[in-house]
């Protein structure tokens, strides 16, 4: 009797043992897997603005074409394509926690959010200094990683 | 001389040992599997961090090749990608060497991004993360 008591205690000490490692593997698991997906995302936002930014930049990589203005809260990055007649602007800006292009005509009056939403990222800063243009992303774990493009004489 | 009895086993009770061993056994591969991810996670992260410093490097170098003759440069940064004096996680080799050419100079940078240790649970990890060569041609 006492031999068959002590039986039982043993078997259903070893299904919570199953339990407990079944459920510790489910939970490292979905920690890891949502740390991945995470860091997906961040690497994403981050790729996917600094590259957009700086390929912009290249394209129209004149010093004199490239400025940073600010309107209303937003501070732009400005690369003007004047073709001798027209002169048209690409800005792109940090607003609503996403990144934003307009294309418009120099001294054309817009809203924010007139703007085409490029990517979904937590902030974004531009410097020109020196003919150096840093632009720095930040992730959502709030650290910020920078890129530097040389504008061309 | 007394005989020993066999110590009987039951066959449900040889069952949940061998589903025991089973568990264990998988348990360990797949806390290795997760291990190897949380590792590639990391190893990916870094990868965009040096390609966003080499770049940026290398802008910086080509700004100022006219500065560079044969050079190499050597910055050391620590597990969080902020510059350390030396012995770094990671370590950044640039390599500058500027030619004369028959109408002007040519400059060549070669930027590697290399890791000191390996990721864990991540087989031959260590070693070359990144590497650039870039070239600039200045007619003066």
């Amino acid at each position: 009797m006492e031999n068959n008591k002590y039986n039982s205690m043993f078997l259903i000490l070893l299904y919570f043992f199953f339990i407990i490692m079944s459920m510790s593997m489910l939970l490292l698991g979905v920690q890891v897997f949502s740390g991945i997906a995470a860091t997906v995302d961040d690497n994403y936002q981050i790729r996917t603005s600094l590259s957009y930014v700086a390929t912009s930049v290249r394209q129209g990589n004149q010093k004199d074409n490239i400025f940073i203005e600010q309107y209303g809260p937003a501070k732009m990055l400005v690369i003007v394509d004047d073709n001798g007649i027209t002169a048209d602007e690409k800005r792109i800006y940090h607003y609503n926690s996403a990144l934003y292009e307009i294309n418009i005509r120099q001294g054309v009056a817009f809203k924010l959010d007139d703007g085409v939403k490029i990517v979904e990222i937590e902030d974004f800063a531009f410097d020109l200094q020196d003919g150096i243009l840093n632009i720095a992303a930040k992730n959502t774990k709030g650290i910020y990683q920078t890129l530097s493009v040389t504008l061309r004489a | 001389m007394q005989k020993r009895e066999p110590v009987k086993i039951s066959s449900p009770f040889m069952e949940i040992i061998i589903s025991l061993g089973v568990l264990a056994i998988c348990s360990v591969i797949v806390v290795g599997v997760f291990l190897g991810a949380d590792s590639l996670r990391k190893k990916s992260t870094d990868l965009l961090t040096a390609n966003l410093i080499a770049q940026s490097e290398a802008e910086y170098i080509f700004q100022n090749a006219a500065d560079y003759q044969n050079t190499t440069i050597i910055k050391d940064y620590d597990r969080e990608w902020q510059p350390v004096s030396g012995n770094g996680e990671f370590v950044m080799i640039i390599n500058i060497s500027r030619q004369e050419t028959a109408r002007g100079f040519m400059t060549t940078g070669k930027v590697e991004i290399v890791k000191n240790t390996p990721y864990p649970y991540l087989k031959n990890s260590e070693g070359t993360l990144i590497s650039y060569e870039v070239k600039r041609y200045d007619n003066e």
